[in-house]
C-alpha cells in the first residue's frame, strides 16, 4: 500500500469538499466578526491576531493535514498517542502556570497547549484501535480494557494540569466513538455503574475551586468565588439579546464588563446579545449543518479507519459546541471548553483547522480505492 | 418457552456472525448518532428561544439595571432658629473616609504588607482594635464582584485626620475621603429637649420607613423639633444616575450616555427651616437659674398669646454627642444618671400643690359659694367628718380669719380645705377642665404629659378604697392625686393673667423655605375664653399680688424692688411624712413650685418654675423665678429698673 497516493485525484473540483469549506469559514468569519466587536473593551484587535491563525491554521495545518493520505495516520497513531502523553507529562513539569493551572507550553513564539492537540491524537487511537481489529461481535468490557486504559492516561495526566473540562470532554469523545463502533449491552450498564462507582473518586481529586464550580451550577451553595455571578450575568446578555439582538458593539453586557472572558469562554454571549435569537439560531444551524455533514462524511468514508476518524472529529465539534453552549445559558458548570473556530484562541484554533483538514481528507478520498 | 429462547439465541448469533468492514455496515450506528447529536441543538434551541424572546423583557431590565448606577442626592435638612434668627440647629460639613479594595491592594504586594499599611491608616484614624480586625479581613477576603466597592472605615473624622491621610496619600491607594454634612447644634446643650436631635435609623425602622424613601445612612429627628418637624426638615431627596461598567466605574463616552434614554435626573429639595419662638439668650438665663437644682423645668411664656418665650429641663445633654453615632460611654452616663437627662421635665407631670390652689379659689367665687370679702377661720388645722380627721394647714398656728384673696396671698389650706369640702370632687375637677388640665396642652413634641385631674369617678376606679370625702380636701389644695405639667401652669397662670384666654402654646413662629421665603406662619390659636366674672379674676390677681407684695405673702422676701410681680408658692408634698426636707432621701422631698407674671397689670411674661424634690416652692423655686424675671426684663428687654418704674408707675419700697 502506498502512504502517499501520487495518483491523481478523479478532479479536485469534484472531490473537494466545498461546503466544509464553505461552513468553516462561514463559522470561522462569525467568529472574527464577534471578535472585532470587543476591540473596545478588550483594548486589543484580536480579530486580527484571530485572523491571523486562521490563515496559519489553514496553511500550515490544514492543507497539509488534509493532503497527507490518512492512513498515515493510522500507521502513526501509537507513536502520535505516546508523544501526546510525554507533552502532557512535559508540561505538567515545565509548563506555564495561568490561573493556577499548568495547560501551556512555551514555544517561544507561542504558548501551546498540548491538551489540544491530545484530543486529535485521541480520536485517531481511538480510530486506529477500531479498524484494525475485525470483531465479529459487539465489544464486551474485557475487550475494551486496553482501550479504556491507554485513554485513561491522557485524562488523568490533563485532570492534573488541572483541567477538569478537557479531561471529561475526552471521555467523551471516545465514549461516542466506542459507542458508535458498538457495545455488549451488559457492558454499557456495567461502564455506567463502574463510572458512577469512579465519580467519587474524580470529586476527592478535584481542587476546591472546580468542586464550587460544579457546586454552584447545581446550586447546593451560595457562590463564593464569583462564578455564578460571571454565569448570571451571561444569561443576561443571552436574554438582553432580545429577537434581532443589540446591534454591532452595542452589547452592554459584555461592552460593559459584566460577562467573564467575552473573547474566550463566553464569546456567544456576546453574539447572542448582539444579534439576538436569529443571530444563535443561525450561528447553531451552521454548527449542525458542519456536524451532519461531517456524519455524512464519515459515512461515505472509503474505509473503517475513515469513517472512524471523522466520527471522533465529529465529536470533538458537537461536544464542544453542546458544552460551551450550555454553559453560556447555564445549563453546564463553567469548565473552560471553547466554542470551535469562534472563541479566541491559537492553540483551539489551530488544532480545529487539523479537525478540519482531517475531515477533508477524508472527504476528498471517498471516491479514491473503490 | 425452551425453544423459543434458543431461537432467539440463534438469531442473535447470526446477527453478530457479520463482520463490519466497510462503513456501511455501520448504517444503524449513522442513524442513532444522526439523531443523537440533533436532539441537544433542539433543547439549546429551546432555551434560547425562552431566555431570549419569552423572558426578553425581564432580562433587558436585569441588564439595564447592570449598567446603570442610580445614585440617592441627599436633601440637606432644614436649619432651626430661634426668634432672633440665630441657628440653633444646622449642618455642617463632615468627613468620611472609605476604602476600595481593589486600588488598596498592589499587585505583587504580600499579605503582610497589606496588613502593615492599614494598621499605619487604622492609627491614623484612632481605629478600635475590634474595627481594624473586621477592616483588614474585609480588604484581605473581598469577594471578586465587591472588590471596587468601597468599604466604609470611619464617620466624621476630624481635620487633623483629614490632613493627615491626605499627606500620605501615596501609601494609601484607593482611600477616598468624602465630604457629606452632618447635624450640629451650636448652642450644645441649650434648649436641647427642645430642638431634640437626630441619628441615623436602624434596619428594624428601615423597614417602616423605607417607604418614605429613607436608607440605611439617613438620619431621622429623635426628639424635640427635630423630631415632630421630621417630614418637614427632612426635605426630599433626589436621583441622579450614570452608566456604569462591572467595576462601577462611570462612562461618559456618547454611546453610553445614550443608553441612559429618557432619565431624567430629580433634583434634592431642601429640608424647610423651623423659627422657634424660644430666645436663645433667655435660654441662657433659665439654665443658669436652674444651675443649683438636679431636676426640674421652667417654662416662660409670652401669656397674651401662648407663645413660649423659652422652656427649659434640667439635667439637659448635649445633642451633638447623641446625633450620629453615641459613645457606649454617653449612652451610659445618660442611663445612670438618676435625674434622668433625657426626659423633659417641662412636660411632665407632677403634683402642683399649692399653686393648683386658684383653680379652687374660682370655682369658689363662680359657684358662688363665698363673696371676695366672706372670711373663713383658719385655726391651723381642719376637722373634717364625723371621725374629726384633723387636715393641717402648712402653718401649724393658723392664719386666723382670712378672705380668699388672703387665703391666696398666704396660702392658706384650711379656706381650701372648708370651701373644697363644699364644692366637692367633681365641680372642681370641672374647673380644672376650664383650664386645660387633665389633657395634652397640644405642643406636639416630646409625648407631652395629660395631666390627672380626679373625679368621684377616677376614685372609684383607681383608689383601692373607693372614692372617700377626705380626697376632695387634698384636691382642694393641689395634692391627693392632681398631677399638672409646668407648661399646663404657664397656660393656666397666662389666662389669669391676660383676663381669661387660655391659649394653645405655640413653639414653632413660622416655616420658611431654605432660601428664607415664608411658607407658613402660626396664627394665635385661642383654646377658649373663660367665662368667669371679671370680679373674679380680679380677686385671684389681688390673691398673686398679695403673695408678693404683702407681709403675709408667702414670696414677700423674694420680690423684686422695681417691679409690681403676681405670683403664687407651692410647694407639693410627694408623701404623707412629717420631717423636714433636707432629712429625707432625694426621691421623697416636696417639689417645689413658683409661678409669676410680670407686669400685674398689663403681663408680657409668665415664668413658672418647677423644682422636682426641690423643697420649699418659696426659699428653693421663688429666687429662680425672680431671678429669670429680673434678668429677663433688663437683658432681654433692655429695660432699666427707671424705665419700669415709669411705665407701670410701680415706686420701689
Amino acid at each position: 500500500m502506498r502512504l502517499i497516493s501520487t495518483k491523481p485525484l478523479k478532479s479536485f473540483a469534484t472531490s473537494f469538499d466545498w461546503l466544509l469549506l464553505l461552513l468553516v469559514l462561514a463559522i470561522a468569519g462569525i467568529g472574527i466578526f464577534n471578535l472585532a466587536s470587543l476591540a473596545d473593551i478588550l483594548h486589543k484587535p484580536l480579530h486580527n491576531t484571530q485572523l491571523l491563525w486562521l490563515g496559519i491554521g489553514i496553511i500550515f495545518f490544514a492543507i497539509p493535514c488534509a493532503t497527507i493520505d490518512y492512513r498515515i495516520y493510522e500507521r502513526v497513531a501509537n507513536a502520535i498517542f505516546i508523544l501526546g502523553n510525554l507533552a502532557l507529562i512535559l508540561v505538567l513539569i515545565v509548563g506555564d502556570e495561568f490561573n493556577g493551572s499548568k495547560r501551556w507550553i512555551n514555544l517561544g513564539v507561542f504558548h501551546m497547549q498540548p491538551s489540544e492537540l491530545m484530543k486529535i491524537a485521541t480520536v485517531i487511537f481511538v480510530a486506529k484501535f477500531f479498524s484494525q481489529r475485525e470483531h465479529s461481535e459487539a465489544y464486551g468490557f474485557l475487550s475494551l480494557v486496553p482501550l479504556l486504559a491507554a485513554i485513561a492516561v491522557p485524562m488523568a495526566l490533563i485532570f492534573l494540569e488541572p483541567d477538569l473540562g478537557t479531561a471529561v470532554l475526552i471521555g467523551l469523545i471516545a465514549s461516542m466513538m466506542v459507542l458508535f463502533e458498538g457495545v455488549r449491552r451488559k457492558t454499557l450498564i456495567f461502564s455506567v455503574l463502574l463510572f458512577m462507582a469512579l465519580a467519587p473518586l474524580a470529586w476527592m481529586g478535584m481542587h476546591d475551586y472546580q468542586k464550587n464550580r460544579v457546586k454552584t451550577f447545581l446550586q447546593l451553595e451560595e457562590d463564593p468565588y464569583g462564578n455564578d455571578w460571571q454565569v448570571k450575568n451571561s444569561v443576561i446578555a443571552v436574554g438582553a439579546g432580545g429577537l434581532t439582538g443589540q446591534g454591532f458593539g452595542q452589547s452592554t453586557q459584555v461592552q460593559k464588563g459584566f460577562v467573564p472572558e467575552p473573547e474566550n469562554d463566553f464569546a456567544l454571549a456576546n453574539w447572542a446579545e448582539e444579534y439576538g435569537f436569529v443571530g444563535v439560531i443561525f450561528l447553531l444551524s451552521l454548527y449542525l449543518i458542519l456536524i451532519l455533514w461531517a456524519i455524512r462524511i464519515a459515512r461515505l468514508a472509503r474505509d473503517r479507519f475513515g469513517m472512524h476518524l471523522a466520527v471522533g472529529i465529529t465529536a470533538i465539534i458537537f461536544w464542544q459546541v453542546i458544552i460551551n453552549t450550555a454553559m453560556v445559558v447555564r445549563w453546564a458548570p463553567v469548565v473552560g471548553i471553547t466554542l470551535p473556530m469562534v472563541s479566541y484562541g491559537g492553540s483551539s484554533m489551530l488544532s480545529m483547522m487539523i479537525c478540519v483538514g482531517i475531515l477533508m481528507n477524508v472527504s476528498i478520498r471517498r471516491h479514491s480505492f473503490k | 418457552m425452551k425453544n423459543l429462547l434458543r431461537h432467539k439465541k440463534q438469531k442473535s448469533a447470526k446477527k453478530v456472525a457479520e463482520i463490519r468492514t466497510d462503513p456501511k455496515d455501520y448504517a444503524r450506528s449513522f442513524r442513532i448518532v444522526f439523531v443523537f447529536v440533533a436532539i441537544p441543538f433542539i433543547f439549546l434551541s429551546l432555551r434560547f428561544w425562552y431566555l431570549q424572546i419569552w423572558k426578553e423583557e425581564h432580562y433587558k431590565q436585569l441588564a439595564f439595571n447592570n449598567f446603570i448606577k442610580r445614585r440617592v442626592i441627599p436633601a440637606e435638612r432644614g436649619v432651626i432658629t430661634d426668634i432672633e434668627g440665630r441657628l440653633v440647629a444646622e449642618n455642617r460639613p463632615a468627613y468620611n473616609v472609605a476604602l476600595t479594595p481593589a486600588f488598596f491592594v498592589q499587585s505583587g504586594e504580600s499579605e503582610e504588607e497589606v496588613v502593615e499599611r492599614i494598621q499605619r491608616l487604622a492609627k491614623i484614624l484612632s481605629l478600635s482594635s475590634e474595627q481594624i480586625e473586621k477592616l483588614t479581613n474585609n480588604v484581605l477576603n473581598v469577594k471578586p464582584e465587591n472588590k471596587f466597592s468601597p468599604i466604609p472605615i470611619k464617620q466624621d473624622i476630624t481635620r487633623d485626620q483629614v490632613a493627615l491621610v491626605e499627606t500620605n496619600m501615596l501609601d494609601f491607594y484607593g482611600v477616598e475621603i468624602t465630604a457629606t454634612s452632618r447635624r450640629y447644634y451650636p448652642f450644645n446643650d441649650l434648649a436641647a429637649h427642645l430642638i431634640g436631635y437626630v441619628n441615623e435609623v436602624n434596619g428594624e425602622e428601615l423597614q417602616k420607613l423605607n417607604m418614605y424613601g429613607y436608607r440605611l445612612g439617613d438620619v431621622t429627628g429623635r426628639m424635640g423639633i427635630e423630631r415632630a418637624f421630621e417630614p418637614i426638615l427632612r426635605g426630599s431627596s433626589g436621583l441622579s444616575a450614570m452608566v456604569v461598567n462591572a467595576r462601577g466605574m462611570p462612562q461618559t463616552d456618547p454611546a453610553s450616555l445614550g443608553l441612559m434614554r429618557n432619565w431624567k435626573d430629580v433634583a434634592p429639595i431642601a429640608g424647610k427651616t423651623i423659627v422657634l419662638t424660644v430666645d436663645m439668650d433667655l435660654q441662657r438665663i433659665l439654665k443658669n437659674a436652674l444651675r443649683n437644682f438636679e431636676t426640674g423645668a421652667i417654662v416662660a411664656m409670652d401669656p397674651n398669646s401662648g407663645r413660649i418665650l423659652g422652656i427649659a429641663s434640667t439635667p439637659t445633654f448635649n445633642p451633638n454627642s447623641w446625633s450620629g453615632r453615641l459613645s457606649r460611654d454617653e449612652h451610659l452616663k445618660s442611663d445612670t444618671n438618676p435625674y434622668k437627662p433625657m426626659l423633659d421635665k417641662a412636660l411632665l407631670s407632677y403634683f402642683p400643690g399649692s399653686v393648683y390652689k386658684v383653680i379652687t379659689a374660682v370655682a369658689t367665687l363662680e359657684e358662688g359659694l363665698m363673696q371676695t370679702h366672706d372670711t373663713l377661720n383658719c385655726p391651723g388645722y381642719y376637722e373634717y367628718g364625723k371621725q374629726r380627721r384633723r387636715f393641717h394647714c402648712w402653718k401649724h398656728s393658723g392664719h386666723g380669719a382670712v378672705n380668699i384673696v388672703e387665703s391666696l396671698g398666704a396660702s392658706c389650706d384650711v379656706y381650701f380645705y372648708k370651701v373644697g369640702e363644699k364644692l366637692g370632687m367633681d365641680t372642681l375637677a370641672e374647673y380644672a377642665y376650664h383650664f386645660g388640665l387633665g389633657r395634652r396642652t397640644g405642643i406636639g413634641i416630646n409625648g407631652e404629659s395629660p395631666g390627672l385631674v380626679p373625679t368621684r369617678a377616677w376614685h372609684a376606679k383607681h383608689s383601692s378604697e373607693g372614692f372617700q370625702g377626705g380626697f376632695t380636701l387634698s384636691t382642694s389644695i393641689g395634692q391627693g392625686d392632681t398631677r399638672t405639667t409646668p407648661l399646663q401652669m404657664a397656660l393656666l397662670y397666662s389666662a389669669l393673667a391676660n383676663g381669661g384666654t387660655l391659649y394653645y402654646p405655640q413653639i414653632v413662629d413660622r416655616i420658611e423655605t431654605a432660601q428664607g421665603e415664608p411658607l407658613f406662619e402660626y396664627p394665635l390659636r385661642v383654646r377658649s375664653k373663660l367665662p368667669y366674672k371679671a370680679s373674679t379674676l380680679k380677686a385671684i390677681r389681688d390673691g398673686l399680688d398679695m403673695v408678693m407684695n404683702a407681709e403675709i405673702g408667702t414670696a414677700y422676701a423674694y420680690r423684686l424692688p422695681y417691679l409690681n410681680v403676681a405670683a403664687k408658692t407651692g410647694t407639693a408634698q410627694v408623701t404623707s411624712r412629717r420631717s423636714s426636707n433636707a432629712a429625707v432621701e432625694f426621691k421623697y422631698r416636696d417639689h417645689a413650685w413658683f409661678i409669676t407674671f410680670a407686669p400685674i397689670d398689663n403681663a408680657e411674661i409668665v415664668v413658672v418654675v418647677f423644682l422636682e424634690h426641690g423643697g420649699s416652692g418659696s426659699s428653693s423655686a421663688g429666687p429662680v423665678a425672680m431671678e429669670v424675671l429680673d434678668r429677663y426684663f433688663r437683658e432681654i428687654k433692655k429695660k432699666t429698673p427707671a424705665v419700669i418704674e415709669q411705665n407701670t408707675g410701680f415706686a420701689a419700697n
